[in-house]
């Protein structure tokens, strides 16, 4: 009698129509037909034989089919006369010491950054997003970069919109002189002004959308990640607002700076006064698993959610909304996307 | 698991077309590791991190 052992790092996640089988050491993931969730099920209760036994003689060629492609993309072993009891399952369990971890401001004006710097140590913030309608100089950019120099933040993104000083000489100057921002992204640039090479110490990028703020919150295949720290955090907490706090252009300090809900200004409040506010927590226990349709999809747990942007058609029982991002265009009870704009409820936000 | 109504077999199998992510969102497609200096982590060797998930998705 021959047993099929699942390896402990191999996720798989039922959807509607179909499942999602994550490789969390690979960080990769693969969709199957719903039919093989049945046959990992019957595997991990019976021997191969009998499993195979239990179909008829035509889908008995498709069990062997779906255990080649479980062989084949090692996403379990073989053993003889019982399963390999060695291995225990994997903990799902979250962990992360930091008391947020990341802060995403549409920038105002300096000092903001300048106010938040100690708070940024107190909480422990790892990652810094700042959205800007003002053209950065390369000296706004160094100096960005320069507050938060030996501080606990560990990487900056900045979304700001191109210009005409924007080239080589201006991208080699930050090369030269920032050290934590890991991503620039250059809206508005109708034309690159030189080949990106992999050669600077953050990766950059020109585009041509006019990127707004207002733009946040699309799910698509390519924000999708598997690996061990975002499925988990995914499969215990919300996967955008958990340990997120944001700071809109305002001042306002929210969740996220899209959200409408404020918990003080910045200018009146620190981030550790707002982040004890009542409410400021409420989000971030709602999984994918609490949120409709979201709970039938198989990428539930690859996915990053949005708040503030949603459907807004359900309301669960503590009053927190619990629908479907509004800028999803995937349907996991057909296994189609479509383009989210596409629908008559989504024509007033087309970003 | 599908309802056996007292067939003699489980339901027959489809076999359906498979369809393969992209893997476009892999991370660590730079092996280069910054450090970087951090007071209170009392390091000099603070490594600088890309988040392990979108921040934002704003393109």
């Amino acid at each position: 009698m021959r047993y099929f052992n699942v390896f402990s790092n191999i996720l798989v996640t039922k959807g509607a129509c179909r499942i999602l089988i994550s490789d969390l050491q690979r960080n990769v993931s693969e969709l199957y037909p719903l039919e093989l969730y049945d046959i990992i099920q019957e595997l991990k209760n019976d021997c191969i034989e009998n499993i195979i036994d239990g179909y008829d003689e035509e889908s008995q060629v498709m069990v062997k089919e779906y255990l080649n492609i479980l062989l084949q993309n090692e996403y379990g072993f073989i053993t003889e006369n019982n399963w390999d009891k060695n291995f225990s399952a994997l903990s799902y369990e979250y962990d992360e010491p930091s008391i947020l971890t990341e802060i995403f401001i549409e920038f105002s004006e300096i000092s903001v950054l300048r106010k938040i710097k100690r708070s940024v140590e107190n909480l422990r913030i790892k990652h810094l997003v700042l959205y800007s309608t003002k053209k950065f100089t390369a000296e706004d950019f160094i100096e960005i970069d320069q507050i938060f120099a030996t501080s606990v933040l560990s990487g900056i993104e900045i979304f700001s919109p191109f210009h005409e000083d924007v080239d080589k000489l201006f991208v080699n100057t930050l090369h030269k002189n920032t050290e934590r921002i890991y991503n620039i992204i250059f809206y508005n640039c109708r034309k690159k002004p030189f080949k990106i090479k992999d050669e600077f110490r953050f990766s950059l990028y020109f585009t041509e959308e006019e990127v707004k703020i207002s733009s946040c919150g699309k799910v698509d295949l390519k924000y999708f990640n598997t690996n061990i720290s975002k499925v988990t955090e995914a499969v215990n907490h919300n996967s955008c607002l958990h340990k997120k706090i944001g700071i809109d252009i305002n001042g306002n300090i929210k969740n996220c700076p899209l959200m409408a809900e404020n918990f003080g200004n910045i200018n009146n409040i620190s981030l550790e006064d707002a982040f004890i506010k009542p409410g400021f927590r409420k989000y971030w226990n709602l999984t994918k698993d609490k949120i409709e349709i979201c709970k039938d999809c198989e990428f539930r747990y690859v996915c990053t959610d949005c708040r503030a942007y949603t459907e807004r058609n359900h309301t669960n029982s503590e009053g927190l909304d619990t629908s479907k991002p509004l800028k999803c265009g995937y349907d996991p009870y057909t296994g189609k996307w479509e383009a989210w704009s596409k629908s008559p409820l989504k024509t007033t936000i087309k970003t | 698991m599908k309802e056996n109504f007292g067939e003699k077999h489980k339901l027959p199998l489809s076999f359906k077309h498979m369809e393969y992510c992209d893997h476009t969102s892999k991370r660590g497609d730079k092996k280069i590791i910054y450090i970087l200096k951090s007071e209170k982590y009392q390091s000099n060797f603070y490594v600088r991190e890309k988040p392990v998930k979108p921040l934002t998705r704003l393109l």
